[in-house]
């Protein structure tokens, strides 16, 4: 049933001075994953707590089932909502801050303990329930915010950051176990993070955010394959840019003239003649050869840098035109070049995406704040 | 301890923007104090601990000693001259009969300390939200702090002006006014080691995660805020009881003819019944001295 809509959501702090989350619509679905994606900053908790009703927005609706709620309270809101601290009482034991949710809302006591053992269960923590949180360790105090997110028989679960403070094992692990919770339950969830790779693995869409915009909304193939702006093709998956202008535009395809002549050719995005474009292509779709090799879409450059990343290998090269571009490969598969070699960079013409380039320029648009 | 002495002067130099020149000159003292210390930690390294020890030992605890002493050398006659009707033991329990207006005291004393903290904690733990909630806040909190900057007498005068026969008559002077009196003192007591508390305690994240579990603001406040809150609270409780206890000016105008212990003191002194003041001073250091041990049971873990 829970379904979210924000419309023309703003917020800001300060008296006006900080712009928290700038006019955002948004539409979360019944059942969906959904993951706010974005550097931190850009406003992923503001709107967040906006939609739980513990800040208020300065415009813009809230609904959650098709009802108004942006004038409502939290308590009255239900929503599950797990904090990027926890925030777990630090007076009250396992038991009593899972149980905590039922109790206040006066539930009869047999019903709140059926389900604080519910939920325990649930998140498979069934010792130390009389522990006191600051004798948690991280993941412990993860489940039980969980659970205790759960309690109240929410359908909407929120959470902010829930595998920030985890250690990059526990938190791989712990990522898919929230997810399949989610949909044992049956639960709409809005998940906030700024880890991109966590974004993709298990979310339905992904909401990427900057500077309080959703920039894009998408599945993750959609936002890998397809980046719709030039932020989100380098904050989802990994760019290099390479600036010029268009010299030739048939209906199919584009020629783009980088610096110092260097012809390369893109699919036709709408884009005019005589435009100035920066063409992005993925470290992963750019092969590498030894020596120099012309071909279409080919450009020579220099190794300068070469690291072995454990399965893959990154090579930084310097192309003939100045550019830096990064290549990845995988490292069982490619021939192993060491630093100073000359190669040939080339990639497909249908691998590439072109964006108008950004008035206020390509650093400040890829600024990640 | 060269830089402790030289600190302040500095502080204070800067502030009112005096010349380079004479900056210069407070560095050259300090290099100069700083050589000297260098010295100092070197070859008396014990040196700086001893005499902080005897400085609280001079100032503190030997006059502590010298009254129990006193009252113990006195007990039963002066012990220069001689004399019965100068001992502790006559001027409480012989005809003066001090004991028995000791004892009225420390009645009144508890009474009026109990009464003004209970109600003064009452005001403050709504106070304290207020001051964290609103704008307004850190006006009142500077507001709240006036009682414990103006001297104890001129308070005590302006609470008898105002709310005495000459005011609006709301008490005569007595127990009722100096509970009066003390709750105006009291109520900044309470609330500053509560903020105190408060701002160590992130309350805000945890009543707002109490608000998603579906806990009105009335509950919040009731489950989480103030078991948060509970060191603070005692902390004030305890500290208000003391400062009540040992007040004297403020109380002094306002107790007609009742009275607190303090005031006794002051009283018998005036009356040349200096014995019985000692034993007085000495009962009173006792009871301050196991409030503090209690305050420092529930402050520290
Ligand atoms: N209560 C607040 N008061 C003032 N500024 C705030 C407050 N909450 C958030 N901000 C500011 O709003 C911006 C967005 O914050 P936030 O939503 O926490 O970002 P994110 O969760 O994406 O890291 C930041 O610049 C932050 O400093
Ligand atoms: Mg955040």
């Amino acid at each position: 049933m829970p379904e979210v809509k924000l419309t023309n959501v703003a917020k800001t702090f300060d008296k006006g001075r900080i712009i928290a989350v700038d006019h955002i619509d948004l539409s979360i679905r019944d059942r969906e994953y959904l993951t706010l994606l974005g550097p931190s900053g850009c406003g992923k908790t503001t709107t967040l707590r906006m939609i739980a009703g513990l800040e208020l927005p300065d415009e813009g609706e809230v609904y959650i089932d098709e009802k108004r709620v942006s004038g409502l309270p939290p308590e009255e809101r239900d929503v599950g909502y797990v904090f990027q601290e926890y925030a777990l009482f630090p007076h009250m034991d396992v038991w009593d801050n899972v149980t905590y949710g039922p109790r206040v809302k006066g539930w009869e006591e047999e019903k709140s303990e059926r389900i604080g053992r519910e939920m325990l269960e649930l998140v498979r923590l069934f010792e130390r329930t009389d522990a006191f949180p600051s004798e948690l360790s991280g993941g412990m105090r993860q489940r039980v915010a969980l659970a205790r997110a759960l309690s109240s028989g929410s359908k909407l679960l929120l959470l902010d950051e829930p595998l920030g403070a985890l250690d990059a094992k526990i938190r791989t692990e712990l990522r898919y176990e929230i997810r399949r919770l989610v949909k044992d339950l049956q639960l709409t969830a809005i998940h906030v993070t700024h880890d991109q790779a966590e974004a993709m693995a298990i979310s339905d869409r992904i909401a990427v955010m900057r500077k309080g915009k959703i920039l894009q909304v998408g599945t993750p193939q959609e936002l890998y394959l397809n980046p719709q702006h030039i932020f989100v093709a380098n904050f989802v998956g990994e760019s290099n840019f390479l600036e010029g202008y268009i010299t030739e535009r048939t209906n199919h395809k584009i020629t783009v003239e980088l610096r110092r002549g260097i012809n390369v050719q893109s699919m036709n995005q709408d884009h005019k003649k005589g435009e100035k474009v920066v063409v992005a292509i993925r470290p992963e779709v750019l092969s590498i050869t030894q020596g120099e090799k012309s071909g279409l879409n080919s450009i020579f450059g220099n190794i300068e840098g070469f690291r072995f990343e454990g399965t893959n290998i990154r090579y930084e090269i310097r192309l003939e035109n100045d550019d830096l571009v990064v290549v990845v490969r995988p490292a069982l598969m490619a021939e192993w070049l060491s630093v100073g070699e000359k190669v040939t960079v080339a990639f497909p013409v249908e691998k590439s995406f072109v964006f108008s380039y950004p008035e206020l320029g390509l650093r400040t648009e890829l600024a990640l704040e | 301890m060269a830089t402790a002495i030289i600190l302040p002067i500095e502080f204070i130099l800067q502030k009112q923007g005096i010349s380079s020149f004479s900056i210069f000159s407070t560095l050259r003292l300090e290099k100069g104090l700083l050589k000297i210390e260098k010295f100092a930690s070197k070859k008396l390294s014990r040196l700086r601990d001893v005499v902080v020890l005897l400085f609280i030992i001079l100032v503190v605890v030997i006059p502590i000693i010298v009254v129990l002493n006193s009252v113990v050398l006195s007990w039963s006659s002066d012990p220069d001259t001689g004399k019965v009707t100068e001992s502790v033991n006559y001027q409480l329990f012989g005809p003066p009969n001090y004991f028995s207006a000791l004892l009225d005291a420390t009645f009144v004393s508890f009474a009026s300390a109990s009464i003004a903290t209970y109600i003064a904690t009452c005001i403050a733990i709504p106070t304290v939200f207020l001051i964290k909630r609103y704008r307004f806040g850190r006006f009142l909190r500077a507001i709240l702090r006036i009682p414990l900057i103006v001297p104890t007498s001129a308070l005590g005068l302006s609470i008898l002006l105002l709310w005495g026969p000459e005011g609006f008559n709301l008490a005569n002077p007595g127990i009722w006014l100096i509970i009066l009196t003390h709750i105006v003192f009291s109520v900044p007591v309470i609330v500053e080691p509560m903020l105190a508390t408060f701002e160590g305690s992130e309350i805000p994240l945890y009543s707002g995660a109490a608000r998603t579990l579906g806990a009105t603001q009335y509950n919040t406040v009731e489950s989480i805020s103030l078991p948060l809150l509970k060191r603070g609270i005692m902390a004030g409780v305890i500290l208000s009881f003391t400062r009540s206890l040992g007040e004297t000016g403020a109380t002094f105008l306002v107790m007609g003819s009742h009275t607190t212990i303090p005031p006794l003191v002051v009283n018998m002194v005036e009356a040349l019944a200096i014995p019985a003041a000692l034993f007085a001073s000495t009962y009173l250091i006792a009871i301050s001295f196991v409030l503090l041990m209690l305050f420092r049971k529930v402050t520290t873990r």
